[in-house]
């Protein structure tokens, strides 16, 4: 009881007032208390991710084994986990070239460079056809094989260079072009993110469609302002009150200066309000949180 | 007349002297700025030249032999960051044209120390203060047995009602307790309802399925699951699995839980945590299978899309009220109360303040910080 | 008639998706060429950054991913080209992990093919740090201990345009490119609200209800609101001789518009259905 009751309780009360005192005390050890303290959350969510991982893959594999119903989703949940896993930590990709020593037929290099580079061969020769220098020059141009980069590496020592063929740092893989891990989320995750994003604009139709009815009063004000800011958000609503001469005395019902009037103004205000009951009811839960009087969280009553 | 051509030429000689040591005399003079709460921060002023001279500025920490170079500092009045708690010394160095050192200078020892209390946060200070104990008051007095009167929350109400629907047709609920990590309060108030919720499909015996994009949220959330389902006395009820991760990303999460509505097309839908662009997706996709749905965020964004395909929505406070709303204990009620109180207090800040400013009367700005 | 009107009220939302679809995709194909007009809250971000003076270094950061890129990303090359036409030198990080693939392209594209700036000295890549808002109360102190190496692993200390940056107090403009947390709350509460350093920001179109208290309350200079948002600051470049063509967020604007207008006559339609239904259940 001790154990699962006071103990929690007590680190919630002495890290969240030692957390709310040192956005007030500028002194060390305070003033990187918050820094330190987000980021050992940090780590601990970062390991608890395996957690996570492991749970889906008991769960897919699971479903998989026993055939339960829509097993084949599963299985393309396994295959996509594993072979991001795979690209991630085995697989790395991005071979690189390291030219070492243009050797006696810099032309044949350079030839051979701007044909594989697809640059010409003044830009070629003015940026590797230079005396060696320590540790040489860097081709810029990555594969995804060793083979590919070994294949270019043999044109190149029959053309007399002297080339040694590298490979991206454990890590950089991450970060860099035409690496396995780069080309999953080039032509995987970007599009089937943007593809989920995309379904907001079919959503606004069909929630608009059902939701935004004449019931009463307050709908009706709803309806009308949804509509200005809806077509004066968009060249559309220019053009059509275009014709309201922007200095005259009708000119706040061009529908681009009325949203933005709408926008700026009614809008905000209710924003503001609405953020200042969030941000009161943050502090609430907060401090009864902090002060032990919320703990069904820990799942006690 | 000897005697005076020998005082003419001292008197002379002392005129070039004086003038040289006017003329050429470099000085750089450091003052600890005690505005800034964090330290750190010293005016420097070099004085004995012009802004036509080359010069550079370089500083030495403690027992440092070497001096480093501060590269930013082209003005003769500069404000500089300084590292807090140890002695450091500034120097000004002129060259000529041909980076040959003319003269140089370096200032007294210094020291600059962070406060113990930024003074600028007083006003937030006292409003801390002041909300603790507004609220800590109205925890005892209700603790005292007094009641405490909440207007009634139709989204709130309608958690039994939806949980019964679900029990009634066969199928089982849902709950998503938002995208973020634990460190968010909506995320906390979101599990705490999850315990409410687990509650009644415990005694309803109704299946209840948690998918979440976070794995610290996916331990919390069966721990609380697991102890709800024990509460009720319906341990053998409870399976770990209801609680499940699915992944960290926001896109991909809104596909998989879309996915789980569509194929197990539950009667009841819980959105109660924070969100982000995802809500109207998953909202809409909720809407299409009939189930029923009840959303609840701190996430002011969202709210428009909540209301408009969900059908309960707990806005803003009423989210964060539904602890104590759904336990009617009195110490949470209080607390309540506490908030409310504070919340009257701020509308009668602002008037006051757009009353002032109206006026011109800017101190009550200032003195709020 | 009266069946037929209640029944407007029922179209099968497949339908709206299929119209949504098709008057999305044919301004793509064949463009009205409709005029943008740039509204206040973009203008005053523009000229937040047209005010920036030459030597102060401006740092941006892409905090967003690729599901929010064709609403962020224009605003980014936008103001990339604003920067570099102006001649500032421009410091990048960022607060998620897929700013960085945002970041590279984007540099590609404006910093390497158009301007052939040197990275190092014109710009730099400071490359992703996870921390989400500790990364920018680090940075509020000192740069090296939270950025020891760039996104190419250079070490900071060797990158000319990092001399003389200690800390974010030596940098003269903050600009955040965010599509939700974290992004421009955070960089407001924790950096130029307690720092005093101008910033501005561009939003998704979801998140500008969120901002706008703080635009309005002067702690951010102006906002690009979105697309269209995007699309007026386009327009700003084009009119100020800064970039000769609009992009491609203003050239989006047709199919947004029209996109609009067709859901606002969905509500119509709606609308005019509730009330046959209405005036049907008050007859009997």
């Amino acid at each position: 009881m001790f154990l699962k009751r006071y103990i929690p309780l007590a680190i919630v009360f002495v890290v969240g007032v030692t957390m709310l005192a040192s956005w007030f005390i500028p002194h060390s050890p305070f003033d990187a208390f918050e820094i330190h303290a987000t980021q050992w959350f940090d780590i601990i969510a970062s390991f608890a991710m395996i957690l996570g991982a492991l749970n889906l893959l008991k769960i897919q594999s699971s479903k998989l084994i026993h055939r339960k119903r829509d097993w084949q989703y599963s299985l393309a949940a396994i295959l996509g986990f594993f072979l991001t896993l795979t690209f991630g930590f085995i697989l790395k990709g991005g071979h690189f070239l390291v030219l070492k020593d243009v050797g006696n037929n810099p032309t044949a290099v350079v030839n051979e460079l701007s044909q594989e580079l697809q640059i010409d061969n003044k830009i070629a020769n003015n940026i590797y056809a230079i005396p060696e220098t320590g540790d040489g020059i860097k081709i810029k141009k990555q594969y995804y094989t060793q083979n590919k980069a070994i294949e270019f590496k043999n044109r190149l020592e029959t053309a007399g260079a002297v080339v040694e063929v590298k490979e991206v740092i454990w890590g950089g893989h991450l970060q860099q072009n035409n690496t396995y891990f780069a080309w999953i989320f080039k032509n995987v995750f970007t599009p089937l993110s943007a593809t989920m994003f995309a379904l907001l604009a079919f959503f606004v139709a069909s929630a608009s469609y059902r939701a935004f009815k004449v019931r009463n009063l307050e709908a009706t004000i709803l309806l009308v302002a949804g509509i200005i800011i809806m077509i004066g958000r968009v060249p559309l609503g220019v053009f059509i009150t275009n014709w309201i001469p922007r200095t005259s005395f009708f000119s706040f019902l061009r529908l681009e200066i009325l949203q933005e009037w709408i926008y700026q103004y009614p809008n905000a205000a209710g924003a503001r309000a609405i953020m200042i009951g969030i941000g009161l009811g943050i502090v609430g839960t907060s401090l009864r949180v902090i002060l032990g009087i919320e703990k069904s969280f820990l799942g006690e009553k | 007349m000897k005697n005076r051509g020998i005082w003419l030429k001292i008197f002379l000689l002392f005129i070039l002297i004086f003038n040289f040591a006017i003329g050429g005399e470099i000085n750089i003079n450091v003052e600890v700025d005690k505005s800034d709460a964090e330290g750190q921060l010293v005016n420097m002023l070099i004085t004995g030249i012009d802004n036509t001279t080359n010069f550079k500025v370089f500083k030495k920490l403690g027992d440092e032999s070497q001096w480093i170079e501060l590269k930013s500092i082209n003005k003769l009045s500069s404000k500089i960051y300084i590292k807090n708690d140890i002695l450091t010394s500034l120097k000004v160095v002129t060259y000529d044209d041909n980076e040959k050192i003319i003269e140089e200078a370096i200032s007294e020892l210094f020291i600059t120390k962070a406060q113990w209390f930024n003074t600028s946060r007083l006003a937030k200070f006292i409003f801390l203060l002041v909300t603790s104990f507004l609220i800590l008051f109205y925890i005892e007095k209700a603790k005292k047995k007094k009641e405490i009167y909440l207007r009634p929350i139709a989204g709130l109400k309608a958690f039994e009602e939806a949980v019964g629907r679900a029990t009634e047709m066969g199928k089982s609920v849902l709950f998503v307790p938002g995208i973020m990590d634990l460190d968010q309060v909506e995320t906390i108030s979101g599990i705490i309802i999850l315990g409410y919720v687990s509650k009644m499909t415990a005694r309803y015996e109704t299946d209840l399925n948690v998918p979440v994009a976070r794995s610290i949220v996916m331990e919390a959330g069966k721990e609380i699951v697991r102890e709800s389902y024990m509460s009720e006395g319906r341990p053998d009820q409870f399976n770990s699995d209801m609680v499940h991760y699915l992944t960290d990303d926001q896109f991909a999460y809104a596909a998989g839980v879309n996915g789980i509505m569509l194929r197990e097309k539950p009667a009841a839908v819980f959105m109660q945590g924070k969100f982000y662009a995802e809500s109207l997706i998953l909202a809409e996709t909720g809407n299409s299978i009939g189930a029923i749905q009840i959303a609840g965020t701190g996430s002011q964004a969202q709210l428009p899309f909540f209301i408009t395909a969900c059908d309960y929505t707990l806005i803003g406070e009423e989210f964060f009220a539904a602890s104590a709303y759904l336990s009617q204990d009195p110490k949470l009620l209080g607390s309540i109360k506490g908030q409310d109180m504070v919340k009257a207090a701020i509308m009668i800040i602002i008037v006051v303040g757009v009353v002032f400013e109206s006026f011109g009367a800017e101190f009550f700005k200032k003195l709020l910080g | 008639m009266s069946k037929f009107l209640e029944n407007l009220g029922s179209i099968d939302r497949r339908y709206i998706f299929l119209i949504i679809a098709i008057v999305v995709f044919l301004p793509l194909i064949f463009p009205l060429g409709l005029p943008v007009e740039p509204t206040n809250l973009t203008i005053d971000s523009f000229n937040a950054i047209d005010k920036i003076p030459k030597d102060e270094k401006v740092l941006i950061s892409f905090d967003y991913g690729p599901s929010t890129k064709p609403e962020i990303h224009p605003m980014a090359i936008a103001i990339l080209r604003h920067l570099f036409t102006n001649g500032n030198r421009v410091i990048i990080i960022c607060l998620w992990p897929d700013g960085l693939f945002m970041a590279r392209q984007a540099l590609q594209q404006v910093a390497v093919e158009e301007f052939d700036l040197t990275y190092g000295v014109d710009y730099v890549n400071l490359g992703y740090r996870p921390g989400n808002e500790a990364v920018i109360k680090g940075i509020t102190r000192s740069f090296p201990a939270n950025f020891a190496v760039d996104s190419r692993a250079i070490e900071i200390k060797e990158i000319p345009l990092m001399n003389g940056v200690q800390s974010l107090k030596d940098i003269g403009f903050i600009f955040s490119l965010s599509a939700g947390y974290p992004g421009s709350v955070e960089w407001v509460q924790y950096a130029s609200n307690p720092l005093k350093i101008k910033t501005s920001t561009g939003v998704t179109s979801i998140q500008v209800n969120e901002i706008l208290p703080y635009v309005t309350s002067g702690l951010l200079q102006g906002i690009i609101a979105g697309m269209p948002g995007a699309a007026e600051y386009e327009q700003l470049l084009v009119n100020n001789d800064i970039h000769p063509v609009i992009g491609k967020a203003g050239k989006s604007m047709d199919a947004q518009s029209i996109a609009h207008l067709v859901i606002v006559l969905f509500i119509v339609i709606g609308n005019i259905s509730y009330f046959a239904k209405r005036k049907k259940e008050k007859k009997y």
